[in-house]
């Protein structure tokens, strides 16, 4: 099977298109993630030369690879533990992992077994690890010191090579996007989240034909709303960092971060309390979700409102099944 | 008094997973529900299910309830434990979060009835004749943030606590139930009595609570007298069978008025 789409313009189904006609609910983003309805979560990943530049995450100095790898390892195990229930682990999610960087055009990145798979549920992800690292913790719980070995799987290890090829990605995702839309027509299911990490700029297209192919992931949607795109842009380098702007005028003249914000989602309404609340921002009518120009301790705040975890209330009430 | 209770899981008839838990000792005087918090560590039922059983007591203050807590954590934690430990994933969410389930107990002692109170769980006392309700806590607020959760890895907060007594009148009723299924009540009430600034508010969010509050404004009319005959008088007669409890929700959420959850309900009268 084939994953990589050949062209950007590809051609939607019949039922794809009967999905898509299907109106949004009056109150989107409401949806209850359960195992009936899982939503899922699309990781993007920029494997491009520049990501090897020398970056500072938890006080300590490493390649940008190194960190991203470090906070989406985090990230998935997050999830993998939201969606353990007693001794079993419940399909809430459906997980992709796309890089882009090296070849000319962006892969999954889960191993070999499951290259075909592009979507893992948090079952499989368990399976899915390339390794796992161990480390002993102490752990104080009420006057007790307890001890264990702890295991930490890996999922994605750290790359960094040659191009940014961007839009291959973008087309890859929306392609996986177009049929678990169509597998979850007519059905109330809290729509599937894209998150890009990226340091660069694209070497596969121009500013054009990375809106288009972002414009097509974020008009797929559920009955409960539209996929979530959202982009962060590392950067070691001082200037301005901007955070999940209100407006355009926000980002100044630099054109890198007028793009990313072209291609992101207004985030949703439910979210806004703790966007402001994390990002320590101001109260505004609406939020883009992106950031620009940013650190790795930004990135992990982000990932945080992006993926349902204790920092994000609504997204994490959808899970609590009552939100 | 009687004694009613039924308990249904969120995901019935498809799985059967319930982390609600109740106790119902008329006997003893002793009654408590607790909801499970599937969001937060492991076995969030089994901690409910531990908790009812062991709430024989009156627990009338902050300190009496760390005390309880730390009298009877330490057993929980080392029967799970080892079952935790069968695999890293399990291991450390047990270890890092815990257990948490919110908890409500009533005691009657003579002619009082001592409720106490952590998370969003609710009681109530109803007395038919006045058509009064009151709530151990009444606002729905409480419904807007993550509840406090009773947890063993960690004491309890002053926050998440409440105790009150009240005293016995005849024909008096009272109500235990999980957090959406007296969040259904209690809104309903609001919109029936015509109580609704609270509803008014929570229908502005852009939440699946804020949701149902709208439908609730939408649906009731301002008749105080209804609350009984609609309201108060289904969910008792709901509770004579699993059966009639299933369908009784089941209708409630095709209407938009209550939310998707684990539903627990003891009814006293």
């Amino acid at each position: 099977m084939n994953l990589i789409p050949s062209s950007s313009s590809t051609s939607a189904s019949l039922a794809l298109q009967q999905a898509l006609q299907t109106p949004l609910k009056a109150r989107p983003y409401s949806a209850s993630i359960m195992r009936q309805n899982p939503t899922a979560f699309v990781f993007l990943i920029d494997q491009s030369g520049s990501m090897g530049e020398p970056t500072q995450y938890r006080g300590q100095t490493c390649s940008k690879a190194e960190a991203v790898a470090q906070i989406v390892n985090q990230t998935l195990l997050e999830l993998l533990l939201r969606s353990q229930k007693g001794d079993e682990i419940r399909h809430y999610y459906d997980v992709a992992l796309i890089g882009y960087g090296g070849a000319a055009t962006a892969n999954v990145l889960w191993p070999e077994k499951w290259v075909q798979q592009p979507f893992l549920s948090p079952a499989e992800l368990v399976q899915a690890t390339t390794r796992e690292e161990e480390s002993v913790v102490e752990r104080k719980i009420r006057d007790r010191v307890i001890r264990t070995v702890e295991k930490r799987p890996i999922w994605l290890e750290p790359v960094s090579s040659y191009k940014t090829p961007m839009k291959s990605a973008l087309l890859l995702a929306e392609s996986l996007l177009q049929t678990w839309v169509e597998a979850q027509a007519g059905k109330d299911v809290y729509p599937p989240t894209v998150i890009n990490i990226t340091d660069g700029i694209a070497t596969d297209a121009t500013h054009d034909e990375l809106l288009d192919c972002a414009d097509r992931i974020r008009q797929l949607h559920t009955i409960d709303g539209h996929v979530l795109l959202m982009n962060i842009h590392l950067s070691d380098e001082s200037g301005k960092s901007v955070q999940f702007p209100g407006h355009i005028r926000d980002l100044g003249d630099d054109p890198q971060a007028r793009l990313l914000y072209d291609l992101s989602s207004e985030m949703p309404a439910s979210y806004h309390a703790d966007i402001a609340g994390l990002f320590g921002l101001d109260q505004r009518p609406r939020y883009v979700g992106m950031c620009s120009n940013t650190d790795m301790d930004a990135l992990v705040k982000f990932m945080n409102i992006g993926t349902p975890t204790q920092h994000n209330q609504a997204f994490a009430a959808n899970l609590r099944a009552d939100g | 008094m009687i004694t009613r209770v039924q308990t249904i899981g969120k995901e019935a008839p498809l799985y059967a997973d319930n982390e609600d838990a109740y106790y119902a000792g008329p006997t003893e005087g002793h009654w408590a529900v607790a909801d499970g918090a599937g969001g937060t560590g492991l076995y969030a039922g089994e901690w409910a299910r531990f908790l009812v059983a062991r709430a024989n007591e009156p627990i009338v203050s902050l300190t009496s309830l760390t005390n309880w807590l730390d009298h009877y954590w330490a057993a929980f934690f080392a029967e799970f434990r080892p079952q935790a430990a069968e695999h890293y994933l399990t291991e450390r969410k047990f270890m890092d979060e815990g257990s948490g389930a919110t908890l409500g107990v009533l005691h009657q002692r003579g002619e009082r009835l001592h409720w106490m109170l952590y998370g969003d769980a609710v009681i109530l006392c109803f007395n038919p004749l006045t058509k009064q309700l009151t709530g151990a806590r009444p606002g729905l607020a409480q419904f807007e943030t993550a509840p406090f959760l009773l947890n063993w890895n960690s004491p309890p907060q002053a926050e998440g606590f409440r105790y009150g007594e009240w005293v016995h009148e005849q024909g008096n009723a009272y109500a235990l139930m999980s957090d959406t299924l007296g969040q259904y009540v209690l809104m309903a009430h609001d919109a029936l009595t015509g109580n609704r600034a609270d509803l008014e508010r929570l229908a502005q969010l852009p939440t699946a609570l804020g949701q149902r509050a709208a439908h609730h404004l939408a649906f009731w009319s301002i008749q105080p007298a209804l609350f009984y005959p609609m309201v108060w008088q289904p969910l008792r007669e709901a509770l004579v069978s699993g059966v009639a409890f299933a369908a009784f929700t089941r209708k409630l959420r095709a209407y938009n008025l209550l939310g998707l959850d684990d539903y627990t309900a003891v009814l006293i009268d």
